[in-house]
């Protein structure tokens, strides 16, 4: 039988740990805040210093003015809403269509043989290179993009999620079928429960595809978006637009895997 | 007059065909299992065991003969497959929710019944990871019992555990069988367990599997027997050195060609 640490509230040797413990995290949360400000001070300092090239580098100063403006205008939020927009959509319709399909590979073994080769083809290919293919095919809009997005996640969540599934331990399934269990019972009971786990990863690495998805959909057609931002900075040598659209988009990429981590947190509570 | 056998095995045979060709598993194996016995079938390693309890559960079809069955079939596996993400009860009640019968009071309360005849009452709200091998052995068999099969069978129940808690399980499961008064079939490899567990010993050659020699086993011991007592009964041994001499023959015929 497991036992389980008690909790000694009062230990002062566990006290003296937890605070070892919190000093150490202190420590390091400054260091990473250090680290931070000193490269964005030396990078605005080398800008006022001429040590570089401003049309090249932009500086820290110059994002943070062309952020105003276009906060300031309220642009900003049609950007960011249309790329988290086009990400969730596809994000969704990527992974659970992807699930889906390997429940129907998983239930008639034969059909997955027939489909191994392509989907081992697909899943080599570098997705990026169909882009153009799917904005012809979907339209050069909010559909073309988020086609693109769920064309780079769907095939690696198939196979993920079908290797997954195949995984699972064989005498278990004997385990239902001794009981007359069905298909379609052995799915709900045994399939689907063991990989919730499996799932949830799949899950984070789709939105991560996801937004790659968006953003390069976005390079090739789109009219707003961050994507479009960057590109369009680039296009016009405005290197301060550039630079702002690839932190905004680091920082909504990070709000979007918070909110995988949200909902992981939440799912294995319950 | 003879009562009808609950489970006959009348000279099955079974080939598999792969691509390198076909092989024999099954040549003969033909044995009654009546109401009420505890029978074992024991045979060495790879002789095809599982097989056989694939084809006496229905999950196989053989390629020759015939299995006659007038009950329904309870099967308990060598490891627990208990799902670490359900609860012992949520567990034990497994089979009930596939029948569509985890609504049933009456099952619910032989459930109930069971849990608290076999001492795991008071751990049914914890996950089988709480639990240690033995235990978890036991939930296994109480959720074959639940759905009550007719028959029972036994897929080397404790190999997979280690020899001291091996001892204590077979003991365990023993008597639950013996209390519920269920008619079992035992497979194993283990010559101890056979003779300890059972009252007819059919043994199995090598591949394909013939059944070779029927042993009824008669042992001194007080009543009721279980493993332990059975291991301890004067015939024991005898039984043993006639088994393992037979085997051991087995062994060598397979060998020379």
């Amino acid at each position: 039988m497991t036992t389980t640490a008690q909790p000694h509230e009062h230990s002062p040797a566990h006290l003296a740990w937890l605070e070892q413990h919190r000093r150490e995290k202190r420590q390091i949360r400054i260091t990473q805040v250090l680290l931070l400000v000193s490269l964005l001070a030396l990078w605005e300092l080398a800008a006022r210093m001429k040590w570089i090239d401003t049309f090249l580098f932009s500086s820290p100063s110059a994002i943070v003015d062309i952020f105003r403006v276009y906060f300031l205008n309220g642009t900003i939020w049609a950007h960011i809403g249309i790329t988290m927009w086009e990400t969730f959509v596809g994000f969704f319709i990527g992974t659970f269509c992807g699930i889906g399909i390997a429940i129907l590979l998983w239930w008639w073994p034969m059909l997955s043989r027939i489909f191994d080769p392509f989907l081992v083809v697909l899943n080599a290919l570098p997705k990026t290179a169909l882009a153009p293919i799917v904005i012809v095919w979907f339209g050069a809009g909010l559909t073309g993009i988020i086609a693109v997005a769920v064309s780079i996640c769907i095939v690696v969540t198939i196979l993920s999620a079908y290797t997954d599934f195949r995984s699972v331990d064989a005498d278990k399934i004997r385990m239902l079928e001794s009981f007359g269990a069905t298909r379609a019972q052995i799915l709900r009971k045994l399939i689907l429960p063991a990989n919730r786990d499996n799932m949830l990863s799949l899950a984070k690495i789709n939105m991560g595809l996801c937004l790659i998805g968006v953003i390069v959909g976005e390079f090739l057609v789109s009219r707003s978006g961050i994507g479009y931002l960057i590109v369009y900075g680039s296009q016009v040598f405005r290197l301060d637009l550039v630079m702002m659209g690839v932190v905004i988009l680091a920082v909504c990429a990070w709000i979007l895997n918070s909110l995988i981590n949200l909902l992981e947190r939440h799912i294995k509570k319950s | 007059m003879k009562t009808e056998p609950l489970l006959a095995s009348n000279h099955v045979s079974m080939r598999f065909f792969h691509q390198e060709g076909v092989v024999e598993v099954l040549e003969d194996i033909t044995f009654e299992l009546e109401q009420g016995e505890i029978a074992a079938l024991l045979g060495p390693s790879g002789c095809g065991k599982s097989t056989i309890l694939n084809i006496l559960s229905g999950l196989l079809q053989p390629t020759g003969g015939s299995v006659s069955r007038t009950g329904s079939i309870g099967y308990m596996f060598q490891r627990d497959h208990l799902l670490e993400w359900r609860t012992i009860y949520d567990n034990v009640c497994i089979g009930l929710e596939i029948q569509k019968l985890q609504k049933s009071e009456e099952h619910l309360q032989k459930v109930e019944r069971l849990l608290r005849t076999y001492d795991l009452w008071d751990f049914r709200n914890r996950y089988p990871t709480e639990l240690s091998g033995g235990m978890r052995q036991r939930a296994a068999l109480i959720r074959t019992l639940a759905v009550d099969p007719d028959i029972l069978l036994l897929d080397e129940p404790f190999s997979a555990l280690d020899s001291q808690t091996r001892l204590i399980v077979s003991e365990d499961i023993a008597r639950i069988i013996q209390h519920e008064e269920k008619t079992t079939l035992l497979v194993t490899h283990d010559i101890s367990e056979a003779i300890s567990f059972a009252d007819t010993i059919y043994t199995l050659s090598h591949r394909p599997a013939k059944v070779k020699t029927t042993y009824r086993v008669n042992l001194t011991t007080e009543e009721p027997r279980t493993p332990l007592k059975s291991r301890k009964a004067p015939e024991f041994q005898q039984y043993f050195n006639t088994i393992w001499e037979e085997m051991m023959q087995d062994d060598d015929d397979s060998t020379t060609p």
